[in-house]
């Protein structure tokens, strides 16, 4: 009783975690409101700094040191050794891509830095470092890639050039090679149709070094995995004295006769890389291949790449936005999952500014203490944007590489991302205003936006960078309106709708999906569905979604946005970093974040309009 | 990467208690000396953590590359192993009020990390999900070094703790006449401990916050039960409450110099930090039984006083106790509330359940001036909150001098 008692008292301070997600209302001028906004997250802005940069980013990026190095000659000049390529990379990318940065923000910006007592230099770091990140790695991610092995060719064998099938989907029936995709084209589609229940599939595998590495084959036929030790893989030399290798599947069980098969094939080459720990051969990027059996009916296009959990990856950012039929009420509903770089440090640093600048449109951005702007926000008008990368080597990183070539810096150009979301916030009521906007300005690399207003107008835009001076320009704009040429693609369908009232987007291109395609030096520059690692895991994550939205249609309300958002299929686990429904027409937004996965936590509701109406004035 | 330095628990209130011969209200007679010197041993590879479950030391610390995912799970199972002599002076002002005072020296301190690994999401880039030794690759790429088991504190002090126990109950013939006594012990510790390395990832402090053992100053009221005539004085029961305060100290933060991935704080820290280390408080419940009195002997010890004989400590006492500590929370005083935070939540408000036993002899009776004792103390056996729970074993003599 005695110890009951004193336990029972638990007297004196109990601890409690600090609020990880907070709201902050910001008023006046942009230097003033990011002085306040400074002087309150001080400490915050430190530590998101030094936990998710200093700790984390510029560490983990150092290690691309010496390969960068390796190509770029002038990352070989002292100032850039000990550990201090990152931080000054970082640092010289940030300082070009101030150039474009409109001066209020640079004000907001100073405003921060004096309010939290640090540099301005890392202040401008915290807000481009995003921008530069995704280049860099977009960059050093392919380089990896064209090093390792690649799948050549994919054939289906098993009599597919008598079946009386146009199993390729190329319009022509049983012609030569029917069966045979060469070169292997990563879709996000079908790559065969209607292929016998016992068909075999022979892969045609390469690697410009030391060779494909036989034992490291590894297949995921459905949700089933084998590897090259199982008699269902037999592998071969096929040409480079072994380097080159076939790799004949044959389904121990034969394939399930009418149904939707996916293959996930994976291997690994004979290098052992030691100069970057840890020691590791480079690998293939996991290829997904789906096709259908004897007896499915449908064509390729009609089959989405959708594949099975894979176990070994999340699914990355997404957005969709409905209206009208697909929702309960009529009125338009966005949702938006961004997943990218938590790292169990970015979620203690969520936090909802509200703005009431001196001059303009009233807005709010869910973003990170020390950082200006947002991965997606509201203004005043109903007018909501989100966004989410899109891998791309049509980058500005890509433009200088190609300029300089070994003498290049990795010298951004463009305005980041997050401006163009504050830009949009600042001159947009409707979604036509915001694709004029996106239309007109350059940006630093692969986004894909999603806008949505009030009256209901929903429209998703894809960018690039542009960096070869495409007539058609770098934003590729598209709405579920399948009237319009421009909304569906060459067999007719929507780019990313399941109705006439939904638009839904992941982290890859729908429409602008041949970006790029050509050569520096010897290195094939192309588009991102052969070399991404978000491209494959996007495209499920895509098709997922469409199933929610099919699901859901014409009941779609708050709840259930937040249910599909919340679903372990669509939301990373990892990585998340915030989880939103905007409500436009009632400017509410409902925002999860604070923990990990955002969906965790409550999605807590706040009322821009109430915001606007309460604290306008001060 | 939230850091792991930590801490060892050890006993060192252990020892003021021992200054009695037996009882919470016993003391020595005036002008005599006591001299204590003896050996701990602790090892901690458990706590007990907020659900009351026996756990590592150390939570699994999840690790993750940006953008990629999971690396794995670093699963440290931390073995702390301490050793150190308590050399202990006490003497009787009065016959009724004692002063002590003990200088803890430490011998050694070793901490094995014993990291463990779960293997984290699949990293295309690799072909594989992380093994423990990418993992330290992986981190040595980067400047983080393994951390590797540590042995340090040789010959490092302790706090010194001073202890006055004064016995009121003689001023009241009453308690005598009923076997019963009660006093009032302070005790207090003076700085003299060192504090961990800030840049060391497994180390250990010897300060009174870092073994946790004791307050850095406590007032303990205590009351005991004799059976002189009914039990021929076999049995002593006691009971004691007892309030120990901690004292906000400063620490130096982490720059990460040396470990770079793990202990880079102040930048957002500062360059100092505060811990209030959360106040202890509950009380004990003690049985003294005497199974062996031995002879009242003469010897050259009594000679000058033949009753004085009969009057010696027996020559073997048992004694058992069980002591129930309620921890407060510990609060941390930095720049940054989410570091705070993370290590506030490792020290919520909890509880020991602390049992202790010894074996002491008194050689007095045999005209041999040393008590030796041997006494082991658990903090495992009874499911505690929030808690380390080390276990210990001390041994040593006690030797009375009287100089007259």
């Amino acid at each position: 009783m005695l110890a009951a008692s004193f336990t029972a008292c638990n007297y004196g301070l109990l601890a409690e975690q600090p609020d990880y997600y907070e709201v902050m209302e910001l008023y006046g001028t942009p230097y003033e409101r990011g002085l306040q906004h400074g002087q309150k997250y001080a400490n915050k802005i430190r530590s998101l700094f030094t936990m998710l940069l200093t700790s984390s980013i510029y560490p983990y990026l150092n290690r691309e040191h010496l390969d960068v190095a390796s190509v770029m000659l002038r990352y070989q000049e002292q100032e850039y050794m000990d550990g201090r390529f990152c931080s000054k990379m970082m640092t010289e990318s940030a300082w070009a891509l101030a150039e474009y940065i409109p001066d209020e923000y640079l004000q907001e910006m100073q405003g921060i830095a004096d309010g939290a007592e640090m540099p301005f230099e890392e202040i401008l770091i915290l807000n481009t470092f995003f921008d530069t990140l995704m280049g860099f790695r977009s960059i050093t991610f392919f380089i990896k890639l064209v090093q390792g092995p690649w799948l050549l060719t994919t054939e289906f064998l098993g009599g597919l050039n008598t079946d009386g099938q146009d199993n390729d989907g190329d319009g022509d029936i049983d012609e030569p090679d029917e069966g045979l995709a060469d070169p292997y084209e990563p879709l996000w589609y079908a790559s065969m149709v209607e292929v016998p229940t016992d068909t075999r599939i022979r892969f045609i595998l390469d690697d410009d070094k030391e060779g494909v590495n036989p034992e490291s084959i590894r297949i995921q036929l459905n949700e089933t995995i084998y590897t090259a030790d199982h008699p269902s893989i037999q592998t071969a030399p096929y040409a480079r004295d072994g380097k080159t290798i076939e790799v004949i599947f044959t389904p121990p069980d034969g394939l399930p006769a009418a149904s939707v098969v996916s293959i996930v094939l994976q291997c690994t080459d004979l290098l052992e890389i030691v100069r970057v720990p840890p020691h590791h051969p480079r690998s293939m990027r996991d290829e997904r291949i789906t096709f259908t059996t004897v007896g499915y009916g449908q064509k390729t296009w009609e089959v989405a790449n959708r594949g099975y959990d894979d176990g070994r990856t999340q699914p990355p950012s997404l957005g969709f936005a409905v209206r009208g039929s697909a929702t309960k009420t009529g009125d338009p509903m966005l949702g938006h999952n961004f997943a990218m770089l938590d790292s169990d440090t970015t979620h203690k640093h969520a936090t909802l500014f509200m703005h009431h600048p001196d001059q303009g449109k009233a807005f709010a951005v869910v973003g990170y203490t020390g950082i200006v702007w947002g991965f997606s926000g509201m203004n005043e008008d109903g007018f909501t944007f989100l966004y989410n990368s899109s891998d791309t080597l049509n980058n500005s990183f890509t433009k200088g590489f190609n300029e300089g070539l070994i003498f290049a810096r990795l010298l951004p150009s463009g305005l980041p991302v997050g401006m163009m979301g504050r830009e949009l916030l600042a001159k947009s009521t409707t979604v036509n205003d915001g694709v004029t906007y996106l239309e007109e300005t350059l940006p630093t690399f692969g986004w894909n936006f999603l806008l949505a207003d009030a009256q209901g107008g929903i429209t998703a835009v894809e960018l690039d960078a542009n960096i070869l001076g495409r007539d058609e320009g770098w934003a590729f704009s598209y709405t579920p309106d399948t009237e319009d040429p421009e909304n569906v693609d060459q067999w007719g369908q929507p780019y990313g709708s399941v109705g006439p009232d939904d638009l839904f987007m992941a982290s890859h291109y729908q429409k602008n999906i041949n970006e790029i395609d050509y050569e520096i030096a010897i290195f094939p520059v192309s588009p991102q569905r052969f070399w991404s690692s978000f491209y494959f895991r996007s495209v499920r994550a895509f098709y997922n979604l469409a199933l929610q939205i099919k699901k859901h249609y014409g009941e779609l309300d708050l709840g259930d946005m937040i249910a599909i958002l919340s679903r372990n299929d669509l939301e990373d686990q990892r990585d998340s970093m915030n989880s939103v429904v905007y409500e436009p027409a009632k400017l509410k937004m409902h925002v999860a974040a604070g923990q990990v996965p955002p969906s965790d936590g409550d999605y807590e509701e706040f009322d821009l309009g109430q915001a606007i109406a309460e604290g306008g004035n001060q | 990467m939230r850091a792991f330095q930590f801490t060892l628990c050890t006993l060192l209130c252990l020892l003021l208690p021992a200054m009695a011969w037996a009882g919470f209200t016993e003391t020595l007679p005036q002008g005599t000396f006591l001299f204590d010197i003896g050996y701990v041993h602790s090892v901690v590879e458990n706590r007990w953590d907020d659900d009351g479950e026996l756990v590592p030391l150390i939570d699994p610390i999840e690790r993750y590359e940006p953008g990629a995912g999971k690396q794995g799970i670093l699963v440290p199972q931390v073995r702390a192993e301490l050793a150190m002599i308590a050399p202990q002076v006490y003497y009787g002002i009065l016959d009724n009020l004692l002063f002590g005072f003990g200088v803890p020296i430490m011998l050694y301190s070793d901490v094995d990390p014993r990291f463990e690994w779960e293997r984290g999401d699949y990293q295309w880039n690799l072909g594989r999900s992380y093994s423990e030794d990418d993992f330290w690759q992986w981190a040595g790429s980067m400047g983080q070094p393994e951390p590797q088991p540590w042995r340090g504190n040789e010959g490092t002090l302790g706090d010194v703790l001073l202890g006055l126990r004064f016995r009121y109950s003689d001023y009241w013939s009453w308690f005598d006449k009923h076997d019963m006594a009660l006093a009032m012990m302070l005790i207090g510790a003076l700085p003299t401990g060192t504090p961990p390395d800030p840049e060391l990832v497994i180390t250990a402090g010897t300060t009174s916050w870092d073994l946790h053992a004791n307050g850095e100053f406590g007032i303990h009221l205590s009351y005991d039960k004799f059976f002189k005539k009914s039990l021929d004085n076999r049995l002593t029961l006691g009971f004691e409450v007892f309030y120990e305060f901690f004292f906000p100290r400063e620490y130096e933060s982490s720059t990460g110099e040396e470990n770079p991935l793990m202990l880079t704080y102040r930048p957002y820290v500062g360059k100092r930090y505060t811990i209030d280390g959360g106040d202890f408080s509950g009380f004990s419940v003690q049985t003294d039984i005497v199974p062996w009195r031995g002879r009242a002997r003469q010897t050259w010890l009594t000679r000058s006083n033949p009753d004085m004989a009969a009057n010696l400590p027996p020559l073997l006492t048992l004694t058992l106790r069980y002591t129930f500590t309620h921890l407060q929370q510990t609060d941390w005083q930095s720049n940054s509330e989410i570091w705070d935070w993370e290590r506030e939540k490792l020290w919520k408000p909890g509880y020991k359940n602390i049992l202790f036993g010894q074996v002491a002899f008194s050689l007095l009776r045999l005209g041999i001036p040393l008590q030796p004792y041997v006494a082991y103390r658990n903090l495992t056996w009874i499911p505690g909150k929030n808690a380390r729970a080390p276990n210990v074993l001390l041994a040593g003599t006690k030797a009375i001098l009287k100089f007259w």
